[in-house]
């Protein structure tokens, strides 16, 4: 399973880091142009205005705590991957971690990692 | 991106199968006999860790009189490379925009 990992201290409590995060209008300020994000599981996803507009859908909500969704590049469902933000605590605020891979996520179940 | 690097890692994640795979990477063997000469498992396992590698596109096969030989294909590696080096330099620019926009106005 291939991942890419990258961690960020935002200046910021956690529920404005939260809201940057899930809200689609913070979220179009710096993820993608447009961002569309219904901020529950089984919610959809949704970014446009770049060369690798995205869809996909909200897989695991735990409110200031961990985003995780599952996206793909619009009509190419098999090159799906996972992002999932970690919120956690930092002297200068709050950190992100946040974590791209094609395969099961880190926090998934130990039962489902042993499918894998 | 629409490659899936995800088989190539998989593939490597199973300790039998990589030392099946650097053994017909460094060219020594390249039969599933001679690869079970060397290793604790059988010739039928090691044809399966072969399969496995093959559907992955880590190894290639051809068939030579009675049995297969293979080789190793870089590609598979380099394309997973290509992808976490392509989500990695993706995930910069965002994020330095999102801290950009995190920075109290001075």
């Amino acid at each position: 399973m291939a991942s890419v990992t990258r961690e960020i201290v935002l200046p910021a409590e956690r529920d404005e880091a939260w809201r940057w995060l899930t809200d689609p209008g913070e979220l179009s300020r710096w993820l993608a142009p447009e961002v569309e994000l219904e901020p529950w599981e089984g919610g959809t996803v949704e970014t446009a205005g770049e060369p690798d507009p995205r869809t996909g859908i909200v897989e695991r909500v735990d409110e200031n705590e961990l985003l995780r969704i599952r996206w793909w590049p619009v009509e190419d469902e098999d090159a799906a991957t996972t992002v999932e933000f970690e919120l956690g605590d930092d002297p200068a605020g709050t950190r992100v971690r946040v974590t791209e891979s094609d395969g099961v996520p880190a926090t998934a179940s130990p039962r489902a990692l042993a499918l894998a | 991106m629409t490659i899936d690097p995800g088989p190539i890692f998989g593939a490597l994640a199973d300790d039998t199968r990589r030392a099946v795979f650097l053994r017909v990477a460094s060219g020594g063997q390249s039969t599933a006999s001679e690869l079970a000469r060397d290793l604790p498992v059988t010739r039928q396992a090691v044809a399966k860790h072969l399969s496995l590698l093959a559907s992955a596109g880590l190894v290639e096969g051809e068939r030579v009189g009675r049995e297969t030989r293979f080789h190793a294909r870089g590609e598979p590696l380099r394309d997973a490379i290509d992808w976490m080096a392509t989500v990695g330099a993706l995930w910069d620019d965002r994020l330095a925009r999102l801290a950009a926009l995190a920075e109290p106005p001075a």
